[in-house]
């Protein structure tokens, strides 16, 4: 229905963009006949035909709860709804029992869990049967009932899992019922005009694992965000580390949920400056990139999260030396697994190399 | 690629991204008296420190240039790239790049529909330049009603010669009535950051900073992109609000003021 309203005002805009007044259909198609045209009166109010943005909306586009395993399985018991009713303004209790609210609401989040495992230390939380049935699942829920080591060491076997590609615990039917309830929730929370949830998730590879193409600990994460509701979303489940670490095989996807539902969706890497000089490289699998790649690229992914929680990416002091505020909250030590940064790297990190790259490699082709 | 949004990342479903509003990534680092020195990364090895809590930023934002509050519209924007990021402040920066915008156009209040109409927003390529032109830009920011003042609005400009890239960073808009030379506010900001108390006031910097701008180095051969960075002026960081409140005194590595920022997406130049 929105999609509908949004064409319809495109072509509004096209028809005033090309004269004030509005043409009636001539009988010979093609010339203009100018007794059959109707001066539309100017209106009074400036904005009846304005069609652009006049207003910025803020919010986040990476948001964890304890539907990720690092996350709920080391204290966090707050899921979506939690997340949802702070950002739309409401006063929430954090897990430290402490009373939080915003200064005032966020216009939108979309909380984007990790698709490896998603939902499962949420139902370890609840001693689901289904999982408490599995060999693996009794081994985390006594690691969880453990001490904060304990639970930890699981978080560190599954982000192991997440290398290897290799789950070890990968059943449809809870996939399906987890990724289910987190669109409804989000469904729940959005209320358009008000307040926008987006439905979206993480696809958390760490460079190896299946399809993967470097050493492990090198962040490749993307963050996928849909523009689509229910009926659309439902019909996919969230493709992750599990089904491939490449990122290439993640465009596959999304190329496939396009076509699947005809709704619309895009991926958003993010932590360059963890990724040891892979995530904005230009060699691929150890061949130049090409011009194919770079289009699927852009196509899938027409931006980057410039800065975050685990430092900011924008620019680095040693790149750009004139800089005098480069150096800032800058996390250069290494690889999310903390293999150590050289030099080289950095090019391929930060938002500002990366455009100049950018605009270098598209001169060649 | 494009560039110029920002999240929080954050791991506690609480999305706080202000200075004095500050929940952590981790659940051990939610606000508590030792907070800044939970481990966020060791060595598996030697067991050495690679990161500590208290060098995590309490960030960040993502700004959408939207006409409605929407899935739809939102999805939009960030399709077609009209979006900045942020620190986590929520100051406003608008930008057009065209052609022939005048120096006193920015100054209109309804600058944005000649910006639209004859020029491209932050995310848009500039293509076709006209003989002898170099590309205009009208700028405009706005502070976060609730935060710090604006020290100054700069163009970072990088560019590609056919051998090799260039970058120059030039401010555009200086707070305080401050002159700019040779592509610089002529001194710094300054700073009203009462550290101890882990407070400051807005005495220094503007709210709204505008900018006619003209790329005076421009080469019609070159590809280039541009994009603006907002600096705020200095304030607390969260470190600085835990020391205050909890009574803690901080390492001497920790840093305890911040200049919030925000980036918008590029504007791009193709001959």
């Amino acid at each position: 229905m929105k999609t509908k309203t949004d064409v319809l005002m495109c072509i509004v805009v096209a028809v005033v963009a090309l004269s004030v007044p509005v043409v009636a259909p001539a009988q010979d198609a093609g010339t203009l006949d100018k007794d059959q045209v109707v001066e539309q009166p100017k209106p009074y109010s400036p904005y009846v035909d304005q069609h652009f943005p006049q207003r910025v909306l803020f919010g986040d586009m990476h948001h964890h709860t304890s539907l990720s395993v690092d996350s709920g399985l080391i204290g966090n018991t707050n899921g979506p709804e939690v997340s949802f009713r702070l950002a739309r303004g409401e006063e929430v209790v954090s897990n430290t029992g402490q009373r939080v609210q915003l200064v005032r609401p966020l216009d939108f989040l979309v909380v984007t869990d990790h698709a490896e495992y998603l939902g499962i230390a949420k139902l370890l939380n609840e001693a689901d049967p289904t999982l408490l049935a599995t060999d693996i699942g009794k081994q985390w829920y006594a690691q969880m009932q453990g001490s904060q080591e304990d639970a930890w060491a699981a978080v560190v076997d599954m982000q192991q899992d997440f290398v290897s590609g290799e789950p070890k615990f990968d059943n449809p039917q809870v996939k399906r019922s987890v990724w289910d309830d987190v669109v409804d929730i989000a469904s729940k929370y959005n209320q358009p005009g008000t307040f926008t949830a987006l439905n979206g998730y993480e696809w958390s590879t760490i460079s190896s694992g299946k399809d993967g193409s470097g050493p492990a600990g090198a962040n490749l994460h993307r963050c996928v965000i849909f523009r689509d509701g229910p009926e659309r979303v439902k019909q996919i489940l969230p493709f992750s580390a599990f089904d491939s670490g490449d990122p290439e095989k993640l465009w596959e996807f999304l190329a496939s949920y396009e076509e699947k539902t005809g709704g619309r969706v895009l991926a958003i890497p993010h932590n360059g400056n963890i990724s040891n000089g892979q995530m904005y490289a230009e060699a691929i699998k150890g061949e130049a990139m090409t011009k194919d790649y770079a289009e699927r690229r852009a196509r899938w992914e027409p931006l980057m999260e410039v800065t975050q929680e685990k430092g900011d990416g924008e620019a680095h002091p040693l790149l750009s030396p004139e800089d005098e505020f480069a150096d800032f909250e800058t996390w250069d030590f290494g690889d999310s697994f903390g293999n150590p940064k050289e030099d080289w790297m950095l090019q391929y990190e930060y938002a500002r190399s990366t455009l100049k790259n950018g605009i270098r490699l598209e001169d060649k082709r | 690629m494009g560039s110029g949004w920002r999240t929080s990342d954050s791991h506690v479903s609480l999305p706080t991204t202000r200075e004095e509003n500050y929940f952590g990534k981790l659940p051990n680092e939610e606000p508590s008296a030792k907070r800044y020195a939970e481990v966020f990364l060791r060595d598996k090895k030697t067991g050495d420190v690679i990161v500590s809590a208290w060098q995590l930023g309490a960030s960040g934002l993502a700004a959408i240039w939207a006409r409605e509050n929407t899935r739809e519209a939102i999805f939009d924007a960030l399709a077609r790239k009209e979006v900045y990021g942020t620190s986590g402040t929520r100051l406003t920066v608008r930008v057009f790049g065209g052609w022939d915008f005048q120096p006193d156009e920015v100054l209109r209040p309804d600058f944005a529909a000649q910006g639209y109409a004859r020029g491209v927003p932050m995310g848009g390529d500039l293509e076709n330049a006209p003989a002898g032109a170099a590309p205009t830009f009208m700028i405009r920011s706005l502070r976060d009603p609730d935060g710090a003042n604006l020290d100054r609005v700069q163009v970072i400009k990088g560019w590609f010669d056919g051998r090799e890239t260039h970058e120059r960073i030039y401010d555009v808009a200086c707070s305080d009535g401050r002159a700019i030379v040779d592509r610089r506010c002529e001194r710094e900001v300054g700073s009203t950051v009462d550290v101890a108390d882990a407070s400051y006031t807005n005495s220094i910097g503007d709210a709204l900073l505008m900018a006619h701008w003209q790329d005076p180095d421009f080469d019609p051969k070159h590809r280039a992109f541009y994009y603006m960075r907002v600096i705020e002026i200095p304030t607390p960081r969260w470190t600085a609000y835990d020391a205050k409140r909890f009574g803690v005194e901080m390492p001497e590595e920790v840093t305890m003021t911040v200049q919030d920022r925000a980036y918008t997406s590029p504007i791009w130049y193709t001959p």
